[in-house]
């Protein structure tokens, strides 16, 4: 008798644990539907023809790519794609060399040097690029590097490098034994080599930090490149993006606006569904170890 | 030996430190300078001491910008955590549709600040944007202007900022809870404590680290505001979304008031480290009571 009457208030149980589910569930997939409504219907209008101007709210009717077409003109496509990989992918790297080096130094330095190079690096968090153009510019022009692809990957990676040292830093402080280090230092390993083949390979975790907290802003940011890069055809994705700014007053214009917005986020929403993991994971390291 | 491993150690930092001292130390230093003399970008310039700063004051360019910053950094900073808070909260529960809220969560955060602009400035365009015209389709003659007026212009970029911040914002929230060891949320159970108790005296508690993260990472966001500004509103309807960033950027550039600029810049550096450090110190305590 008893067990039966278990076996119901289980089942009771799990019903009620059901109904809590779906209520749930229903009440958060509403929720991203009113938080998602401007891509949505974003990504609706992209698919419409040029001259379309018929409410937003009908969704995806009469399919076309037209507007698809008139962007990717507009855009320069594959040669703005390939400035942004140009200038993204050089950055990130020099990023992370800079910052792996002279973090992994920080950490590992004796005494209050250590200590006031950490926070040194780490004020520079309160720098704001629009701060300092002027000075910028005008040290970037002395250095002869105005109009090419230099100025805003050195700016990109100098913009970076005080986050970067902290989470570096941190998490060779909390992760890494420097017995590790100590015995290949006895075997005779230089210092470079002990950090390159010891140290950097236990810290992966730190660098997919890196690569995802600083690498998608540097290759979304528009600043820098609007800044340094005057040339029509040195121009990146989030930049070119710009020339459409003027289409905003023009209502007939935004289909073609709408699918330049998604065709300038295709690539780093590929990237994103492939290695959401790392996104997580690079995320998660770069705070809570941070 | 010893010895020797520290100077190399001390090499490891020099390309990070010569880069950091190059474009981000020296332009700050630089545009302090400026601030005192009354550069033009152009030909000479002089010295006219605190007098920028004086003008600043009394047109009332400084208060204003100051204000709007604060408002715009409250809103980033409240709502951005709040939204976060509870959406980590609901994503951390153990629902089956758990992992694609959590892919949809972070899709803003994919688009740059300009395709963000873009969304946005159509859901709050007046008469065709998508708030005129769900307005219209609930029966609502009222055509608001979001962007276009002097009372919400502000909150209303700002909230664009929340919007694509927030799933980097809820993924660190969600890495803070998944710290949590589940015995700690179990034995709570066992003793009673509703969800909302445990929600509220437990796992709060216990994530006040993430939330002191994510407080400064919105401030700072906040503070530096300018990418939605400058796309949105041009920093109008008259100065009533003039942020910090913003006005500096519009004076060097469309004014070509550099010494003016710099004044400001040299006024927002001061303001942000001094609000920085307080904000610090005041969590690192509540953090060491609870």
């Amino acid at each position: 008798m008893a067990s039966m009457q278990m076996a119901i208030t289980l089942k009771e149980k799990q019903r009620r644990a059901l109904i809590k589910e779906i209520a749930i569930t229903a009440v958060i997939a509403v929720f991203f539907l009113v938080f998602l409504s401007p891509v949505i219907i974003a990504l609706s209008g992209s698919f419409r023809g040029v001259r379309d101007t018929s409410s937003y709210l009908y969704l995806f009717q009469n399919v076309s790519l037209e507007s698809y077409k008139a962007a990717w003109g507009k855009m320069y496509y594959f040669r703005s794609l390939k400035n942004s990989v140009i200038v993204t992918f050089s950055a990130v790297i020099l990023l992370l060399l800079a910052s792996s080096l002279a973090g992994y130094a920080i950490a590992r330095l004796r005494g209050k040097l250590g200590n006031f190079l950490q926070v040194f690096f780490l004020a520079g968090m309160i720098v704001s690029a629009q701060m300092s153009i002027i000075p910028m510019y005008r040290i970037v022009n002395a250095l002869h590097m105005s109009n090419s692809f230099a100025a805003p990957i050195s700016m990109y990676v100098t913009a970076s490098i005080p986050f970067s040292i902290f989470l570096y830093t941190n998490f060779i402080k909390s992760g890494v034994p420097y017995a590790l280090e100590e015995a290949a230092r006895i075997d005779g390993a230089g210092m470079l080599r002990i950090f390159f083949q010891i140290v950097m390979p236990l810290t992966k975790p730190a660098l997919v930090s890196i690569v995802i907290t600083q690498g998608v802003p540097i290759w979304n940011d528009f600043f820098f490149s609007m800044l340094f890069l005057s040339a029509p055809e040195q121009k990146t994705l989030p930049l070119i993006m710009l020339n459409f700014i003027g289409d905003m007053e023009n209502a007939t214009q935004w289909n073609m606006l709408f699918a330049a917005c998604f065709l300038s986020s295709i690539p780093v929403i590929a990237v994103y569904s492939f290695l959401q993991r790392y996104f997580v994971a690079g995320l998660a390291t770069g705070s809570v170890k941070g | 030996m010893e010895r020797r491993s520290r100077r190399i150690l001390l090499l490891f930092i020099v390309p990070a430190m010569l880069l950091y001292l190059t474009f981000w130390i020296l332009p700050v230093l630089m545009s302090f300078f400026y601030g005192l003399t009354d550069w033009k970008g152009l030909g000479s310039y002089e010295f006219i001491g605190l007098k920028n700063f004086k003008n600043l004051i009394r047109q009332g360019t400084l208060v204003n910008s100051l204000k709007n910053t604060v408002v715009y950094a409250l809103v980033v900073v409240l709502w951005g955590n709040l939204q976060a808070l509870i959406l980590s909260l609901i994503l951390n529960m153990k629902l089956h549709a758990r992992g694609v809220f959590r892919t949809l969560v972070y899709l803003p955060a994919l688009f740059s600040t300009i395709v963000a602009a873009f969304l946005w400035s159509y859901v709050y365009a007046p008469y065709y944007g998508l708030i005129s015209e769900v307005l219209k389709l609930l029966g609502s003659t009222w055509v608001p202007n979001l962007l276009g007026t002097s009372a919400t212009a502000l909150i209303a970029v700002a909230f664009v900022e929340t919007w694509r911040s927030s799933g980097t914002m809820t993924i660190i929230y969600l890495a803070g809870l998944q710290n949590i060891p589940d015995d700690v949320i179990e034995a709570a159970k066992i003793d009673g404590c509703t969800s909302w108790q445990s929600t509220r005296l437990i796992k709060v508690p216990m994530i006040s680290n993430t939330i002191m993260i994510n407080v400064m990472l919105g401030l700072i966001n906040g503070f530096k505001s300018f990418d939605y500004v400058f796309a949105l509103t041009g920093g109008g309807p008259g100065t009533s979304s003039n942020t910090l960033m913003y006005s500096i950027y519009k004076m060097a550039f469309m004014e070509s008031q550099f010494g003016k600029a710099e004044a400001m810049a040299a006024c927002a550096f001061v303001f942000i480290l001094v609000i920085s450090i307080s904000v610090l110190s005041i969590l690192k305590k509540k953090e060491i009571e609870l």
